[in-house]
């Protein structure tokens, strides 16, 4: 490791040394004509020559030039050609007029970057007009529908939580199908974006088939999403001031829970039948005593308590719910000049969520640096920090009444949360919300973040044509949690040892990496062209975590100094673990192009991983694409209409290691004990595994580009077929072995599927300009084989042969029979039957939604802005599991339940929706429902005011904009949230709807 | 010119880099919070703890931790369901267990575990630097393990010895290496004469009778080759090994035989004791649940009737509290709903963790019901109500000497037997073991009624290899036992 390291700086540097100047570098920065904004990737090239380079990502631009040049050409797709006098200064500023024929852009893929003609494969970018100022914490929620084929589902409206990203679908079985995340060159922790700032980034690249992929390896099966951060920009420095206020509110409250009167009604129901529930069954329940005894109570006392009762309504909602808050301010410095570009950026976001106790307060700041020498070397610099604070409800998803978000519905209405006399919290075990509520005061559940992620690079031009680039860099982050339960509380009393407890934990991960490119760009004549790159790789990661418990806390000082130490019932509880990996690869890439029509791309990856076993350290991953800019073509030029038209084809292969332990790969020994000794044994889940290796990828994608009508109209057109195969699959192993299960290389899955992104100015006129964009997904999955078996179970889902993964699988309810009130289910002969035990399990569609996609409308009319954005997922299955225990009597009714239940099975005859209120409520799938939905996610009214009024403030451009997020949603679902981002929706973090008010100023 | 200079570099460098990532040096990462197998036995004390790693899997509660107590005691006639028993070993209870059942396949897997953590001891041992007396002393203890293991997988998983003239029919996979593999079942024969081989391996290698009776020693081994003796129907080697046995360790008197069964025992009689602690299985909890008052099983009527009547109301007193086993294994309490008997044998109301118990796997009071039945068995009446008055008045206040012989003595000695190692995991296995039927008579709590008899010979006295085992190995899928589904 170290020698690799030492490597790759030593001879960067010993190169800096010998650099001789022997030609001049003149930079400059390229812009489009008409709204004067960067553009990135333009061919800067020394008329008659090869000599030339590309413009950045903020246009700018440096080239080196011999001392006998004169003229410098630019040349962009959909811009006209330009050609510039090159003069005695240093420093080029070119406008390129708009080609009204073409336009295009580069795609950054992280080892290169390419123009947008050139690519094979399929990207879809995401730029940071779509990720800037949403009040939302982390980007990967942020990127929900912004491209085709891009699946983004949140668990929890939890400020801070992060989503479930799937990018074409589910290819891997028990291993992990999160995308690679990788920030300015340095690969990061997939689902740890709370303290990243949304603001810094300047574009995400969501790259989908092998020819995109390939060149990351054994972990880029699930597609890789490259983010790249905003850079300074040569000329006068820039301050941009974001600011942003705004609250939140629950989207939906579909629950229709019973109010004070119907639960007395419902209860006293229930008496009549025998069921003695919730407090007025109590009561009833003590009218069967001997009227002698001294609990018994009269119908008469009964209804005058239930008058009494009757009086409390505890509006539950309003206990544990409230308004949330965001803020965020911003601000940024950008500038520079021909040699030195800086972009720095402070943040500060504070959220309260819609529940108490539920916070996001991030700061963060960004340097961006890069220096080039004016003579063939450049470095540069990007760093991040922040720091984060985030605090979570209790036991959030789970069937606990410590959830506040299950206890709010659970909560009899005519408890109260506060004693009417004392006004304190009122915690009769029966009195669900007040302990809920006493809970929250009684706990705490702190999650405190630190991230960096940092990289620095440097790049030297060796000849004109052959750069040298290593860049090298960390994704570091510490997370402490701390869980206190106070001494003296309802909870602390039922901690070990009585005394309350106090749990401190702390994980550290590291994600280091280096890598070294050499890249070979050359024009060979007129017609052809050649881009090719190698390189070499370093990638290691880290983990370590620590955790303790202590009990016994003292009554007044709540931190580890109030432990109780040495005592018997009172141990304090220590563990941790260790672990690391290492990833070693080459990596080669090839693109030629012929006549600027015919593109040819290659490329090859070698991987070695410490997770692989001994047998199959190394893999390999390749690709192959084409691609053909038919508009090029002579016999299309007659066709005025069309600007643009190319096919691209893609073959290749990728793979995921993520689902591979650290030391999976290796038997190990376990420390057992036996007779207050020590012992060791081979731990029985680690066989000695040698033959482990990745799953493996092989995609195919055919896409097509187009865009028409002075680029009116544009969009892509994208199908591919990826099959995953060697999936990790448990088998079973002969038990004589010691073990029972061996993780083996044999699953087979496809994902097949169809991506549209289409994008219109539906008016373009001097003012007003309508653009309408729609992206869509199709993915369709079936699970090809399971090596051992055709079949197995996961909870209430299958994993079968031939079906999607995540097919729900239970049993099929048959609504109730009007003459008993049984519930009914159909058994296994097609017929219904009443006992659940008789009742066959059937599958009943996925909970991966196969249609996915959003789309949006932006007018602008002179200043002012409208935009709307949707999102939508179509034809998927959530298991409702809240109704479960809504409208559950036989189990529930002591607690809330739904109001619907007062029209439940009552007496023979009744045709209702829910069974008798004795019958056992089981799974089944009356609990199943569609949850297709059509969301709002943003719709932002801006203003940017006159310059002419700015300019008097020394202000270039202010702008003021209102937004609303996620403000409705179309759903049939009943459920608190028809999104989610696993099977089971069970008392999650309801999504919050957002207003906010903010502003951009820059001076 | 510079150029060029450069561009060596350049190729050295990367040529270089290319180098270094073909080597393996960055990629042997190893795990820093468990033992990778290469290292975690390289010295003798490794070996010592790998040696604790064999006891610690015995303690597991799929073997002797509660399984072997437990579910050994549904498959007989000691113990019946009770009112509070919700399902609990309602398979193996009812006989209508088959190769899917969960018992049978947990305890396969779990002695399975012992035996490979037994063979990597055994195998590697020897190549390590140290004291050949302590190497001997682990390598002993580990055959010891081994053959215990391999008797319990096959008295359970195969007919009995006898069930073929030269026990030829199939018995269990004999592993000796820890490998992966599929393979098929060894003779019954086989096993046995692997079981024998290593007990007398072992008694050469072992020294150290101070170990006991927590592990292993001489005493113990000759316990076991006494009580595999028997099983093979080998009476007078059954003899010899048992009064070697015997020779080590004697009956327990009623104060110390009575302390067995509490939460800081004394050792008694025992040759082979696991150590149990707070880490470990409760095996008391399964029999009898003091917090919750909760028996998932009640004493049978006829175990209870070997006692003798309650006769309290006519006598004043119990007389049956005269036997020390009865209040040792059994809490009377008039009136309790679920059953007045309750089996506490394991359950202290005294200690500290309610229903931790140790488990005393081979004792003397085996031994002397051993060479009662096998000097019964050839017709030496004699010494065989010799051992049958001394182990009764070991156990029983103010017993007095009786005059038994032929098939009045025999029904006594196996009677004693049933009394004396009541849930200790034999019943079912005696019954087996001579071919008997299992009759429970009056107290049957089996479903379905017909299986309250289950005739001699029944192909459930034989455990199916479990469906876990054959599906991963198709070489032992032709070889279920009969009467289970192939």
């Amino acid at each position: 490791m170290k020698k690799v390291l030492l490597l790759n700086f030593l001879f960067l540097f010993a190169l800096l040394g010998q650099v001789v100047a022997q030609s001049r570098t003149i930079t400059g920065k390229v812009t489009g004509a008409g709204d004067g904004s960067p553009l990135p990737g333009v061919s800067v090239v020394v008329k008659g020559t090869s000599t030339g380079t590309a413009t950045s990502a903020d246009g700018t631009f440096s080239v080196n030039v011999p001392g006998d040049a004169n003229t410098l050409v630019f040349r962009y797709i959909g811009y006209i050609t330009k050609e510039v006098a090159v003069g005695a200064g240093n420093n080029i500023d070119v406008a390129l007029q708009l080609d009204n024929k073409q336009l295009s852009e580069v795609v950054i893929t992280g080892y290169t970057e390419q123009a947008v003609e050139k690519i094979t494969g399929s990207v879809s970018t995401v730029n940071s007009k779509s990720i800037e100022q949403v009040p939302i914490a982390t980007f990967d929620q942020i990127l929900q529908g912004r491209a085709p084929g891009l699946q983004v589902s949140a668990g929890s409206g939890q400020p801070g939580s992060t989503a479930r990203v799937r990018i074409r679908g589910n290819g891997s079985i028990s291993s992990s199908n999160d995308p690679l995340y990788i920030m300015d060159g340095v690969p990061i922790d997939a689902n740890v974006f709370a303290t990243i700032n949304p603001n810094d980034i300047a574009s995400v690249n969501i790259l989908k088939d092998a020819a995109s992929t390939s060149l990351y390896g054994s972990r880029a099966a699930n597609g890789v999403i490259v983010i790249t951060t905003k850079r300074g920009t040569a000329g006068k420095t820039t301050f941009t001031y974001r600011g942003m206020q705004g609250y939140s509110t629950p989207t939906r409250a579909e629950f229709n829970q019973m109010n004070t009167t119907e639960k007395i009604e419902y209860e006293t129901f229930l008496a009549s039948k025998g069921m003695y529930r919730g407090t007025v069954g109590g009561w009833y329940s003590r009218n069967n005593l001997a009227p002698t005894h001294a609990n018994y109570l009269s119908i008469d006392q009964i209804n005058s308590l239930k008058e009494g009762l009757s009086e409390n309504n505890e509006d539950w909602q309003k206990v544990f719910f409230r308004n949330g808050k965001t803020q965020s301010h911003e601000v940024n410095a950008s500038g520079g000049d021909a040699k030195t570009r800086f972009y720095i950026s402070g943040a500060y976001f504070n959220q309260e969520g819609i529940m108490l106790r539920s916070d996001l307060e991030r700061y963060t700041t960004r340097i961006n640096i890069d220096h080039d020498t004016q003579n063939r070397f450049r470095f540069g610099v990007n760093a991040s920090a922040g720091y984060s604070e985030q605090a979570s409800i209790e036991s959030e998803g789970a069937a606990a009444l410590a959830n506040p978000v299950l206890a709010v519905y659970l909560a009899n209405p005519y408890d109260l949360l506060r004693d009417p006399e004392t006004g304190e919290i009122n915690t009769v075990t029966t009195n669900v919300g007040g302990r809920a509520f006493d809970r929250i005061q009684a706990t705490t559940n702190d999650r405190k973040e630190l991230k960096a992620v940092t990289s620095a690079y440097a790049e030297f031009d060796i000849l004109k044509e052959l750069k040298l680039r290593n860049v090298t860099g960390v994704d570091y982050r510490t997370r402490e949690f701390d869980r206190l339960i106070q001494p003296n509380t309802i909870p602390g009393d039922a901690s070990v040892g009585k005394k309350g407890s106090l749990n401190q934990a702390s994980n550290r991960r590291t994600k280091f990496i280096s890598t070294t490119t050499l890249n070979y760009k050359k024009a060979l004549g007129e017609r052809h062209f050649i881009d090719l790159l190698a390189g070499g790789e370093v990638n290691k990661e880290t983990f370590k975590s620590t955790t303790y418990t202590g009990y016994g806390l003292n009554d007044k000082i709540w931190t580890p100094a109030g432990i109780t130490q040495g005592n018997a019932d009172m141990i304090p509880v220590v563990g941790g673990t260790n672990s690391e990996s290492a990833l070693i690869s080459s990596f080669f890439n090839g693109n030629y192009t012929l006549d600027g029509k015919y593109n040819l791309s290659a490329g090859i990856r070698r991987d070695g991983s410490s997770r692989f076993g001994a047998n199959n350290r190394y893999a390999t991953f390749w690709s192959v694409g084409a691609s053909w800019n038919i508009s090029e073509e002579n016999f299309m030029q007659n066709f005025g209409a069309l600007d643009n038209l190319k096919l691209r084809a893609s073959y290749g292969t990728s793979g995921n290691q993520e689902g591979i332990g650290d030391f999976e790969r290796l038997g190990q020994f376990s420390i057992v004990s036996y007779n207050g000794q020590q012992g060791i044994a081979p731990n029985p889940s680690t066989p000695d595994n040698p033959d482990l290796k990745w799953e493996v990828l092989n995609s195919a994608n055919v896409g097509l580009d187009f865009s028409f009508l002075n680029r009116r109209i544009s969009g892509t057109f994208d199908v591919y077929n990826n099959i995953t195969s060697d999936l990790f699959i448990s088998t079973q192993l002969s038990r004589t072995s010691g073990f029972t299960t061996l993780q083996r290389n044999a699953g087979k899955m496809r994902n097949r599927g169809i991506e549209v992104g289409l994008n219109a100015d539906v008016i373009r006129s001097n003012d007003f300009v309508w653009n309408l964009g729609v992206n869509y997904g199709y993915n369709d999955n079936e699970i090809l084989d399971l090596m051992q078996v055709e079949e197995f179970e996961a909870g209430t889902s299958i994993i079968r042969k031939g079906l999607p993964l995540g097919t729900h699988y239970i049993p099929s309810y048959a609504g109730v029979n009007p003459a008993n009130g049984d519930p009914l289910y159909l058994d296994a002969n097609g017929g219904i039957t009443n006992d659940y035990g008789q009742a066959v399990y059937n599958t009943h569609g996925t909970f991966n939604p196969p249609h996915t996609g959003g789309f949006n409308s932006n007018m602008s009319y002179k200043r002012l802005e409208l935009a709307a954005f949707f999102s939508f997922v179509q034809g998927n299955q959530l298991f409702n599991n809240n109704t479960f225990f809504f409208t559950n009597p036989a189990s529930f009714a002591g607690y809330n339940q739904d109001a619907r239940l007062l029209n439940a099975w009552k007496q023979p005859g009744d045709v209702t929706e829910f069974a008798r209120w004795d019958a056992p409520r089981q799974f089944s799938s009356q609990d199943l429902e569609d949850a297709s939905y059509l969301r709002l996610r943003n719709l932002t009214l801006a203003y940017s005011l006159p310059s002419a009024l700015t300019q008097k403030a020394f202000i270039s451009n202010a702008r003021v904009f209102l937004q609303g997020q996620n403000l409705f949603t179309v759903t049939n679902y009943t459920g608190f949230d028809p999104e989610d981002d696993n099977n089971i929706q069970m008392a999650q973090y309801p999504m919050p709807r957002t207003y906010t008010v903010g502003v951009d100023v820059t001076f | 010119m510079k150029i060029y200079k450069n561009l060596r570099y350049v190729a050295l460098s990367l040529g270089l880099f290319m180098a270094t990532t073909s080597c393996d040096d960055m990629l042997d990462v190893t795990p820093q919070d468990q033992l990778v197998a290469d290292v975690a036995l390289t010295t003798l004390s490794d070996f010592q703890l790998a040696l604790n790693g064999i006891y610690s899997g015995m303690t597991s509660g799929s073997y002797y931790g509660t399984s072997w107590e437990v579910d050994i005691a549904y498959l007989g006639d000691n113990a019946r369901r009770s009112l509070d028993n919700r399902g609990q070993g309602a398979e193996l209870h009812n006989y209508t267990f088959a190769s899917t059942n969960n018992e049978a396949s947990a305890i396969w897997t779990t002695i399975y575990r012992v035996i490979d953590r037994a063979n990597i001891v055994i195998n590697r041992v020897d190549a390590v630097e140290g004291d050949q007396a302590v190497k001997n002393q682990i390598k002993g203890e580990a055959l010891v393990a081994r053959a215990l293991a391999y008797h319990d997988l096959v008295r359970l998983y195969a007919d009995r010895y006898d069930a073929t003239a030269d026990a030829s029919h199939f018995g269990v996979p004999i592993l000796l290496e820890s490998k992966i593999s599929e393979p098929g079942r060894n003779s019954v024969k086989e096993v046995y004469d692997q079981i024998n081989a290593d007990l007398v391996d072992a008694k050469g290698l072992m020294s150290n009778d101070a170990v006991g009776p927590n592990r292993f020693t001489d005493a113990a081994a000759a316990a076991i080759q006494a009580r595999v003796a028997l099983y093979q129907k080998q009476y007078q080697k059954a003899i010899d090994f048992a009064t070697e046995a015997i020779n080590a360790k004697g009956l327990a008197n009623r104060t110390n035989f009575a302390a067995m069964w509490k939460q800081r025992p004394g050792m008694g009689e025992s040759y082979f004791t696991l150590a149990m602690n707070a880490t470990n299985p409760r095996v008391g909890e399964l029999f009898y649940e003091i917090n919750s008052n909760t028996a998932f099983m009640n004493p049978t009527q006829s175990l209870l009737n070997t006692f003798g009547q309650d006769d309290a109301e006519t006598e004043g007193e119990d007389e049956r509290t005269d036997d020390v086993r009865f209040s040792s294994y059994f809490t009377y309490t008039p009136g309790r709903a679920a059953g007045e008997y309750t089996i506490t044998k394991y359950s202290d109301v005294d200690a500290q963790i309610k229903g931790l118990s140790n488990i005393h796997v081979i004792r003397a009071g085996e031994m002397y019901a051993t060479r009662a039945e096998a000097f019964a068995a050839l017709g030496n009446d004699p010494q065989a109500l010799a051992d049958l008055n001394a182990l009764r008045s070991a156990r029983i206040a103010g017993y007095e000497d009786v005059t038994l012989t032929g098939q009045e003595l025999k029904d006594a000695i196996a009677e004693e037997r049933r009394k004396e190692l009541a849930y200790e995991g034999h019943r079912f296995f005696d019954l087996k073991r001579l071919n008997l039927a299992l009759e429970r008579g009056e107290d049957c709590s089996v479903a379905p009624a017909s299986n309250c008899t289950i005739p001699a010979g029944n192909f459930r006295f034989t455990f199916p290899i479990p469906q876990d085992e054959i599906f991963a190995n198709p070489t032992i899928g032709a070889q279920q036992n009969t009467g289970y589904l192939q």
